[in-house]
């Protein structure tokens, strides 16, 4: 064992620099890939673990005061599956909220701080040291994005009214604790909430929370009851689907870490592999003059894969512990997005796995490089000739077209072909991927709307609630581009479960298509369903389905499916002719109107409530709340980018590193021979880069096609995960092309750079060493 | 007689941790057109560094080289291999082809370097080719599928290609059999008695008698000079001649 590790020894003396490349690719694939099974073996058990801890419910559902009794509860409370039900009063507003660096209309319901909970309990994260009793405790989620400190105070307008409420403290808790169910809660001292409801009678609201043994069956249960009993049902919930909706874009990002931690991974085994192939050519003949001398293969073996597998373990135990810190940095965006505030720990169970992986592919590849040598001849190993290799002269040059720069390089390719495999394919995968965080970067941060439309129903520059109609009027408006009556509030039943409907005079003029299978309804008999409706009762394109509003009924054709993420596809669509089937009397008061200019949205809000101060109830600028809401998915997009196109370069780097001095080293002499020709240094870097471009820019294409055909598949599958059926996401081809570009140009650039090592060397030594 | 090199107070030092050796010393040397000029020594006394000074291959610690009346010692490196392209042949004792080409492509790596034309470079590869007597199908091969001798011969070939002002050759019959040297040396004959200038180290006494031109080199300075222009070629006069020198010499 002793000449083994002497052996071992002077291998690793020998690769020194390529397993210290080999090493820092492996480490940043085991930080990333241990972060990301730490985040999807531990996220969702702690959000579990916290849900329960809370106590809080499966089932929510929000009611208007005046539609509630106390026998109500009671007959919820007989419904089967239920185990404990609790109310909450409430006061559900629309209000402007600080959100990064604009205000954001969300849907707020203010809840008694005081008020005793058995259900439903919160973490009082944060408290201030001074209590006030005009105060609030904020939702964690708004505090992180408001940028307000505990010593600031919470403002906003609500009815041409102002309200400011100090921060008392900041709280978490587990339903309605983002706005990504499109509710956020916040909640505010006795004082405060008894002074908001005197102006707020009719926005005064029951909570309804429920404990089950069956969450979905339950909840489903209470649904029909409360629509048997003709209740508007304002929002309603249950407590998986509203850990989808809080963590969707968190599981997006894991799924990114992930496959990107997996990317790295490949590129350090193949690393590996190709180190091993390499240093056996190179050291033939060593491994000859090894094996007269009595070493057995196996022992020649060991000590070329110990070094790997030493410093793999080393790298992988290393990365292990840095992940710990990298994690909670993850943990934190996630906690941005989501407001759930997780701290993760090691994770024993996670960390084994990554080193299982690690070790376990290490040892697979480099065995099965190195198991070449069992087959070496010692004599011919002595003569430094490989069995059965046959040296071929490829491209002849006085038969091959071109100049001999041109023939060289056609040369130095086919002959480096090990190393333009390894290269094409860690090209072709960091394509791939630069691809998918171009193409995400160009949906979110240049065309925002294409982000926002996939994950958000319609989106206007206002809405405005009338009291009386003003549609003409406002349409007659210069900077109106188009005003469409749309609600998003109206509820009809199906198979007696209540439902949310969209109602809209037309669906053509839209901005945001939802439809993705079929078509919009618009004519008065059609109806589209929403994709998760669609699933639960298999219904198909072309049946007729029976829809009950109170004690109205009509069977509608369905004509399409559509998505909707913030109703998790539970959701219909009618046209306004089409609602007044089973609502005749109902009177469009929903305005949505679409300006020129959005920008302008503030000035056309102040311009109509001027003009028509009595005939408004509300006004909301939508433009700016979905700013506010993209500027969040932009910072954590380019958050990501930035990640990936720095490790992009780093592996494109390091990989050429190996690559480009093995071929020095390995052509050392005939690179003093091309010297001794009279050669020039430039023509050699030449015609070493041009060597690798073949293979760099055939990945890149090769790359390029297959994102282009199937990327629309790959955004398909992981936005599903969260609801999206209908990926809004142009894909244009100019963005493939310069993500491309620049990878043959950094490519290029880093060989040129690496490939400077030529001229260091003199031709005498070239010749002499 | 024409001189194509001329080196003028020539030195080159080694410096091995902190320890410096003088290898040549404060050298004078002129190298004249048609020569067949044999470099010869004992083991270190810097035979081959000379001939790399001479050729621009390496650079001396001071002094100058005039090659063709120019100074390469103060040429850059790209400068140099392009004047080096034109003006040196080299081959080496080791065979250093290029193991993944054909001697063909190894002559026309080097001939297309300077002669774009490629029907003109590939015929007078052939021409020499021939001269040294290796067949259409063996420069077809690679070098690992040739003897010494046949890969040491297209090596001088790869050397004489683009016509150069002189070839230098490092010990180029070092590892070669009899048999092999003897073919290896008839070409350089052969080619110096077609008026191409010739400098060779060598060790061997049957390659320094195709010299006309004996330098001896100790410790780095010119020790001794032998002309051999008045002797036959394989008279008996021109060997007891050389044999004599290096005795005295101390060979």
């Amino acid at each position: 064992m002793n000449r083994v590790l002497k052996l071992q020894k002077n291998f690793f003396k020998k690769n020194l620099k390529d397993i210290i490349s080999f090493s820092i690719i492996l480490f940043i694939s085991t930080i990333l890939l241990t972060s990301s099974l730490v985040i999807n073996n531990n996220l969702d058990k702690e959000y579990n673990k916290k849900h329960q801890r809370l106590d809080t419910a499966n089932n929510f559902f929000i009611i208007s005061k005046f539609q509630y009794n106390d026998s109500l509860s009671e007959n919820i409370k007989n419904i089967k599956g239920v185990e404990e039900l609790e109310t909450q009063e409430g006061i559900f507003v629309t209000i402007p909220v600080q959100m990064e660096d604009s205000l954001q209309d969300q849907n707020v319901i203010f809840y008694k701080y005081e008020n005793e909970r058995k259900i439903n309990k919160f973490d009082l994260v944060q408290e201030n040291s001074s209590f006030s009793n005009k105060g609030i405790y904020l939702a964690n989620y708004t505090y992180i994005h408001s940028g307000l400190s505990l010593e600031d105070d919470f403002k906003f307008e609500l009815n041409n009214k102002k309200y400011e409420y100090n921060i008392n403290g900041i709280i978490e808790e587990m339903q309605y604790g983002n706005y990504n169910s499109s509710v956020i809660a916040q909640y505010l001292t006795n004082h405060a909430y008894l002074e908001m409801l005197e102006n707020n009678k009719e926005k005064e609201i029951i909570t309804i929370s429920v404990k089950s043994n069956n969450s979905y069956d339950t909840y489903n249960e209470i649904s029909k009851y409360l629509s048997r009993e003709n209740i508007d049902v304002l929002s309603k919930n249950y407590d998986e689907q509203a850990k989808t909706q809080r963590l969707a874009i968190a599981n997006i990002l894991v799924l990114i870490v992930s496959a990107f931690s997996l990317l790295v991974l490949i590129v350090s085994l193949l690393v590996s592999k190709f180190k091993i192939t390499q240093s056996i050519e190179e050291e033939i003949t060593n491994m000859g003059i090894l094996k007269a001398l009595g070493y057995t293969s196996n022992e020649i073996i060991t000590a070329i894969i110990l070094p790997f597998l030493i410093m793999g373990s080393i790298v992988s135990i290393i990365g292990i512990i840095v992940s710990m810190y990298i994690t909670p940095i993850l943990a934190k965006v996630i906690e941005m997005q989501s407001g759930f505030i997780w701290i993760p720990k090691f994770d024993i169970v996670s960390s084994f796995i990554t080193l299982i992986i690690n070790i376990g592919l290490i040892l697979i590849f480099t065995l099965l490089s190195a198991r070449k040598i069992k087959k070496l001849n010692p004599i011919n190993a002595i003569r430094g000739i490989e069995n059965n290799k046959n040296i071929k002269n490829y491209f002849e040059i006085d038969k091959t077209i071109g100049n001999i720069g041109f023939v060289l390089t056609l040369k130095n390719f086919i002959n480096s072909r090990n190393q333009n495999i390894l290269l094409g394919i860690v090209i072709f995968f960091i394509t791939i991927i630069s691809s998918f965080a171009g193409i995400l970067y160009y949906n979110v941060n240049i065309n925002p709307d294409n982000f926002i439309n996939t994950l958000v129903e319609e989106h206007p520059s206002v809405v405005i609630t009338q009291k009386s109609d003003i549609k003409e009027q406002i349409k007659k408006y210069n900077d109106v581009k188009n005003i469409i009556y749309y609600d998003e509030m109206q509820t009809i039943n199906y198979e007696n479960n209540s439902y949310k409907t969209f109602v809209s005079e037309t669906y053509k003029d839209l901005e945001n298509d939802l439809c993705y299978e079929g078509k919009n309804p618009s004519e008065a008999n059609e109806i589209a369903v929403g994709s998760k409706i669609k699933e639960k009762y298999n219904i198909k394109i072309g049946d007729y389905i029976e829809i009950k509003k109170e004690e109205n009924t009509y069977i509608y054709k369905v004509v399409g499916f559509i998505q909707s993420v913030n109703y998790s596809g539970e959701v219909f669509e009618l046209t306004l002719d089409g609602y007044k089937n089973i609502k005749a009397d109902y009177e469009p008061k929903i305005l949505y109107v679409y300006l020129d200019n959005e920008k302008l949205s503030n000035d056309f809000i102040n311009k109509v409530k001027e003009n028509f101060k009595d005939e408004i109830l509300e006004t909301v600028n939508y433009a700016e709340s979905m700013e506010s809401a993209s500027v969040m998915y932009v910072s954590l997009v380019s958050v990501i980018c930035i990640v990936i196109i720095v490790i992009t370069i780093m592996l494109i780097y390091l990989v050429l590193y190996i690559l480009v001095s093995s071929i020095i080293l390995k052509r050392k002499q005939e690179l003093g021979i091309y010297k001794s020709m009279g050669y020039k240094n430039n023509q050699l870097i030449t015609q070493l880069m041009g060597g690798f471009l073949p293979s760099v820019i055939f990945s890149v294409i090769l790359g390029i096609i297959l994102n282009k055909l199937y990327i629309k598949n790959i955004y398909f599958t992981i936005f599903k995960a969260v609801g999206a059926y209908k990926i809004s996401f142009d894909y244009p081809t100019i963005i493939f092309i310069i993500i491309g570009v620049a990878i043959v140009i950094s490519t290029i650039l880093i060989e040129l750079l690496l490939s400077k090592k030529i001229k260091k060397i003199s031709v005498y030594s070239l010749i002499k060493d | 007689m024409k001189t194509i090199i001329s080196a003028k107070n020539l030195v080159k030092n080694f410096s091995n941790n902190g320890v410096t050796q003088t290898i040549i010393d404060n050298l004078d040397l002129e190298i004249y057109e048609n020569d067949f000029t044999i470099i010869m020594g004992s083991s270190g006394a810097g035979k081959s560094t000379l001939m790399y000074c001479l050729s621009g291959m390496d650079m001396p610690t001071s002094g100058s080289v005039k090659f063709c009346s120019k100074d390469i010692t103060k040429m850059n490196a790209d400068k140099l291999a392009v004047f080096r392209r034109k003006n040196c042949g080299f081959v080496f004792q080791q065979i250093y082809m290029l193991d993944k080409m054909s001697l063909l492509d190894n002559a026309l790596t080097s001939g297309l370097l300077v002669n774009k034309n490629k029907k003109e470079v590939i015929k007078r590869a052939k021409e020499l080719f021939n001269k040294v007597n290796l067949s259409e199908t063996t420069i077809r091969k690679t070098v690992n599928q040739v003897s010494g001798g046949e890969a040491q011969r297209a090596g001088i070939v790869r050397a004489a290609i683009n016509k150069p002002v002189c070839l230098f050759a490092d010990e180029p019959t070092g590892a070669l059999n009899s048999e092999n040297s003897k073919a290896v040396l008839d070409v350089f004959t052969n080619l110096n008695n077609d008026g191409q200038s010739i400098i060779m180290v060598t060790h061997d006494k049957k390659s320094a008698i195709r010299g006309n031109r004996i330098i001896y080199l100790k410790d780095g300075k010119i020790y001794g000079e032998l002309k051999l222009d008045k002797y036959e070629k394989e008279s008996p006069e021109r060997t007891s001649e050389l044999d004599k020198f290096l005795k005295d010499m101390g060979w």
